[in-house]
């Protein structure tokens, strides 16, 4: 029910106002303390109008009342801008605590589940959409609290002044949540078919975008930017027809704003004239009825001004779904297990350890394994995709928990002490290529790192370059290439001095040069005596392992040394 | 502010439909003004009317036609709101549809290189968020201000003409704009970059996320990423300065606007005094400028909104600044293709060894590797995609360039390793190639690749919607779409790029055969993994790895 997403999107946004509670009170109190301080200047006004036209008093002898409205106007406005400070303020301390969350849940995501969303999607989310929550901070939360409390101010002060004209006020007043709704209702309508236009439009113009190429190699870019306008003026068309209805209910809220000035404006002229000789209104005075007539206008003007951020709060509420989907089950990764297990100097030791997904499906039948006892090794992980290779590279490497059994790495569990992991996606940091290396090695020297760089054959390429190791890796264009990103990796590797090195398929859809020299760095690491377990299906990384492990069906299908 | 230029002549285009617009918006504003004014004016004529009644005095006062008045300005304001949003609503649909046309066209000359510059996806993010803020241009920034000055101008004339000395009112209202256009300035630097800034933290985002197992692993992933939440914070700090400028800007509006009240107040209360002007009149021109104060509430939210505009309009001029070299004159296809020690490079490194062979008009070469063999990149080149190379190709008596702007236009026809149908239907999709090829003809092809079957059976038929990226189809029947769009242009040489991914034995072999009227009297290049993979060839040659040098 689209109703029940909405009603619990709207409750996760304002949980995540807690952390800023404060600050959005404080905008709400600067604002009605705007208000109040505009009430006074607006009475001193039509107390000076009253004084001189009226009573004949010099401008002179009310310099005291000049000051104060020159004062009040000077609170007015620093009141206005402190709304809108910790209205900012707010929201940019509701959206770090947000960004803080949504990181420390990736982590414990882990990076296989992690893996299951697009990095697109999940920068989206990360960025654009919690940007789309800056709206009903800053602007929507505050005013909802305004369009109560500077109404209600307004209508005391107009009972003050004149209880018929304050009735006046009062009879629209229960019509206010019924205005509220109707904006809302049509705010909310507006938004959602200006939205559905404006992304099926962009859906269009973003598809021509993305297969420009393809219209450049047919020559049709001229009738494709023929058909982006036609489109374009399609949709506006279908476009305008909602907008002539929804753009009515906030016409309804205009009109009665100016007809309650209207109203007031001819009713306090027949009382002033003495044509109403019912109520209170042979005591109005020119004070008075300016009065209220200044006040008139600003009675309805926190509703105005909600119904324009009204779009920023469906626009909030589209991206709290989003969100909120996104922090939802929050599981940790692994079952918690007891450390206590005695200590065993091998690297690696499964025992009896068993996987079964969360969606029933078995990832590996219990399974007992020691790598690394007789010193280091080079072991390849083979099997067809699916068999469970990845599954068990994923338990030594600590990204997934055993659903029974033990998996121990050095007699801790996995991960507790880094290792070297060398994927298909390679992290690459918009940096320099020094940058980039002395990530894992701080302390190296510029010689170290060419030596690393050697080893995966990428040293050439940065000497060709004029600032060497410290040119930026994206320069040149198209930064590096996936078998390029992968050597790089490779040469952290050669920094670092893991005692082990995971690698799922690091071969897998290279270009031949880069494959080449993956291999060499493979051995080159083996020599080195770090123990490392590889999944690959690459006979060549096959051939080159100490010992070959085959997985099929999760289940143990062969285990030897392999004869190279 | 030159950024700007180009953008502000394209939305010129539609000054008809501007000038109405701004003339609603004015009205609207004028409603509000009159609406107050009289009602002050009213309110004060009728309790100084009221006073002399009591006092005895025999006075008189038409109550009717101010009265109407007021009903007319309260229905008036109303009317032209709604109208004016209306209007105003269409005309930013059309100029979205103006600034679309004109960064496509702007982009559509645009090499791959330039394209691709950075991850496509980031890329594009930032093009339509720049996009987007010229599409409100005129309503958010433009419009504002030029309203504001006008009522100004028009309320300076009313009092020029009424009483000189009224227009000290308007002082601090004329000084407003330049006051925040002063304070804007200040941030127009860091909220310019803030879109650039954002492709790069959200480049930098997914390469984190994307190499999340590796700094896991490593225990980098904190470091690395509040590293990023910092270059978040970078903008966050710039966005809060911005806010923190427009509350400054709001406040000083609000004192503005209010000190011009007062100020009219006064004045107009010394001119009654002097015996220049009527008590009534005095307040009709205080309540006139707390009316037309109105005008300049919006102007703090539209300068706020300078510096990411420009920022928007600086990135689209370079994005669209394309050299726009002559396709059609560039090469000519004639002739045979010879290589002489050709290799395509990429990224500094030699894919192929060098390549050295000649295939003579209307003959078809195999080009048969593993993936990753350069063999794609080698057709790139072919193409016009790609313009990095060394050693010399030639096509006929003239040399491939590297300078040259983009694709070889109407002399190949190429299907890229990864093609790309769009979200239109199945004969949009082959139209693309030959626009004014009849059903019978777009049935024809489809059948040389045993799609029409399929497109047979199916309700809607040739016009059958393909869905995004043409999900709807399976991903051979994409392949085999995309092969038939490829074959219907009309070129001399023909580039195919492992043709049948997806394609099951059976049917590659029946394909093979009946697309051969399509490769008659051209001359073609295929690309694939195995010669079974491809159509029957003259000439063949193999890139292996171990031939790399």
């Amino acid at each position: 029910m689209p109703d029940t997403t909405s009603r619990h999107a709207g409750r996760w946004l304002r949980e995540r106002q807690r952390p800023a509670r404060a600050s959005v009170y404080l905008a709400a109190l600067a604002g009605t303390f705007a208000a109040v301080a505009g009430i006074v200047q607006l009475g001193g006004i039509a107390w000076v109008a009253h004084q001189v036209l009226v009573t004949g008093e010099a401008l002179s002898q009310l310099v005291g009342v000049i000051l104060t409205i020159l004062i009040t106007i000077a609170v007015r406005a620093v009141a206005v801008m402190l709304q809108n400070r910790f209205s900012a303020s707010a929201s940019d301390q509701i959206r770090l605590a947000l960004r803080q969350d949504l990181l420390d849940h990736f982590q414990q995501l882990g990076p296989i589940r992690l893996g299951q969303s697009s990095a697109g999607t999940l920068a989206s989310e990360w960025l654009d959409q919690v940007e789309a929550l800056h709206g009903y901070y800053a602007y929507f939360l505050p005013q909802m609290i305004l369009s109560l409390t500077v109404p209600l101010v307004i209508l005391l002060t107009v009972a003050w002044l004149d209880w018929l004209a304050a009735v006046f006020l009062l009879l629209s007043a229960p019509l206010i949540p019924l205005f509220m709704a109707l904006v809302g209702m049509g705010a909310e309508k507006l938004n959602q078919q200006h939205m559905e236009t404006l992304g099926r439009l962009s859906g269009h113009f973003l598809d021509r975008l993305r297969g420009l190429t393809t219209l450049q190699l047919f020559n049709y870019t001229r009738p494709a930017t023929r058909e982006i306008a036609t489109a374009t003026d399609e949709y506006r068309q279908v476009n305008m027809k909602t907008l002539r209805v929804a753009f009515l209910s906030s016409a309804v809220l205009e009109f009665f704003a100016s007809l309650a000035i209207a109203v007031v404006a001819i009713y306090i002229g027949f009382g002033l004239l003495g044509y109403i000789s019912y109520g209170p209104s042979a005591e109005l005075t020119l004070f008075t009825g300016l009065f209220i007539l200044l006040l008139a206008p600003e009675f309805y003007q926190p509703l105005r001004q909600l119904s324009q951020h009204y779009h920023d709060r469906a626009t909030a509420l589209g991206a709290a779904a989003q969100l909120q989907a996104r922090m939802a089950g929050i599981t940790p990764a692994g079952s918690p297990e007891d450390q206590t297990a005695g200590y065993v100097p091998a690297v690696v030791e499964i025992s009896n350890a068993a996987v079964t997904f969360p969606d029933g499906r078995t990832g590996l039948t219990p399974l007992s394994l020691t790598i690394g006892r007789e010193g280091p090794e080079l072991v390849a992980l083979s099997g067809p995709s699916g068999a469970g290779k990845s599954t068990l590279l994923h338990l030594i490497a600590g990204f997934q928990a055993p659903t029974t059994g033990k998996v121990r790495v050095n007699g801790g569990i996995p991960g507790v002490e880094p290792f070297g992991w060398l994927g298909q996606t390679p992290f690459i940091r918009q940096d320099t290529w020094a940058g980039n290396l002395r990530m894992v090695a701080p302390d190296a020297s510029d010689e170290q790192l060419l030596a690393a760089l050697e080893k995966v054959g990428l040293a050439e390429l940065v000497r060709q370059r004029p600032l060497g190791l410290d040119t930026p890796i994206s320069e040149g264009g198209g930064g590096l290439s996936g078998g390029q990103a992968r050597r790089l990796a490779a040469a952290r590797l050669f920094l670092a001095r893991y005692s082990l090195i995971l690698m799922d398929e690091p071969t897998a859809g290279l270009d031949s040069g880069s494959e080449r020299f993956l291999l060499d760095a493979i051995n080159a690491l083996k020599n080195r005596g770090a123990t490392i377990i590889i999944a690959s299906h690459h006979q060549e990384v096959l051939e080159a392992a100490d010992r070959c492990i085959a997985i099929n069906n999760g289940t143990l299908a062969m285990d030897r040394p392999s004869h190279a | 502010m030159r950024e700007l230029r180009p953008w502000l002549r394209l939305l010129w285009t539609r000054w008809p439909r501007l000038i109405i617009g701004g003339l609603l918006m004015f009205a609207t504003v004028l409603a509000g003004v009159g609406l107050l004014a009289l009602s002050g004016w009213f309110i004060t004529a009728t309790a100084l009317t009221g006073l002399l009644i009591a006092a005895g005095v025999k006075a008189y006062l038409d109550i009717y036609t101010p009265g109407g008045g007021i009903r007319f300005f309260a229905l008036a304001r109303t009317v032209s709101r709604y109208v004016e949003r209306l209007y105003n609503h269409d005309t930013v649909l059309r100029l979205l549809a103006d600034v679309r046309v004109t960064v496509f066209a702007g982009l559509s000359g645009a090499r791959r290189e330039q394209l691709n510059r950075r991850r496509p996806s980031d890329w594009l993010n930032r093009l339509t968020a720049d996009i987007d803020a010229l599409d409100t241009l005129y309503l958010r920034l433009i419009a504002p201000p030029a309203i504001a000055v006008i009522g100004l101008v028009l309320g300076a004339l009313i009092m020029l003409a009424v009483a000189p000395a009224l227009l000290w009112s308007l002082l601090p209202l004329a000084l407003l704009p330049a006051v925040l256009y002063l304070l804007a300035r200040r941030t127009l630097a860091p909220s310019r970059d803030l879109g650039e800034q954002t492709e790069a933290l959200r480049a930098g985002f997914v390469d984190t996320i994307e190499g999340s197992a590796e700094l896991q692993a490593a225990h980098l992933w904190e470091a690395e990423v509040g590293k990023v939440l910092q270059s978040s914070r970078a903008l966050d700090r710039t966005r809060l300065l911005v806010e923190n400028q427009t509350a400054l800007a709001d406040g000083l509006t609000v004192l503005a606007v209010q000190l011009s009240v007062v100020i009219a107040m006064l004045v107009g209360l010394s001119l009654w005094d002097a015996g220049h002007l009527s008590g009534p009149v005095a307040l009709l021109f205080t309540l006139a400028v707390l009316g037309l104060g109105e005008a300049f509430t919006g102007l703090p939210a539209a300068f706020s909104r300078l510096g990411t505009t420009l920022g928007a309009a600086l990135r689209l001029n370079q994005d669209t600044q394309t050299s726009a070299a002559d396709n059609e004159s560039a090469c000519p296809a004639t002739g045979p293709l010879r290589l002489s020690g050709a290799a395509p490079v990429r990224n500094g490194e030699t894919l192929t060894r060098p390549l050295s062979l000649t295939v003579p008009m209307n003959h078809r070469l195999a080009i048969v590797g593993r993936s990753g063999s350069g063999k794609s990149t080698l057709l790139d080149i072919l193409a016009g995609l790609h313009h990095d190379w060394t050693g010399e190709i030639m096509l006929g008596d003239g040399a491939l360039s590297p300078n040259q702007a983009g694709p070889l236009g109407r002399e190949v026809s190429y299907l890229t390793q990864h093609s790309y149908l769009f979200s239109d239907t199945v004969a949009a999709n082959l139209r693309i190639a030959s626009p004014d090829a009849t059903d019978e003809e777009l049935l024809a092809v489809l059948d040389a690749v045993a799609l029409a079957p399929l497109v047979k059976s199916l309700p809607a038929g040739l016009n059958t919607r393909v869905g995004d990226q043409g999900r709807g189809l399976s991903g051979g029947e994409r392949r085999r779409l995309a092969l038939a769009r490829a074959l219907m242009r009309p070129s001399r040489i023909l580039l195919l790029d492992e043709p049948f991914t997806g394609v099951d034995t059976a049917t590659i072999q029946r394909i093979k055969t009946s697309i051969e009227p399509w490769l008659e009297g051209r001359t073609c290049i295929f690309a694939g993994h195995a010669l079974s993979a491809l159509p029957d060839s003259d000439l063949q040659i193999e890139l292996n790895p171990s031939e790399t040098g």
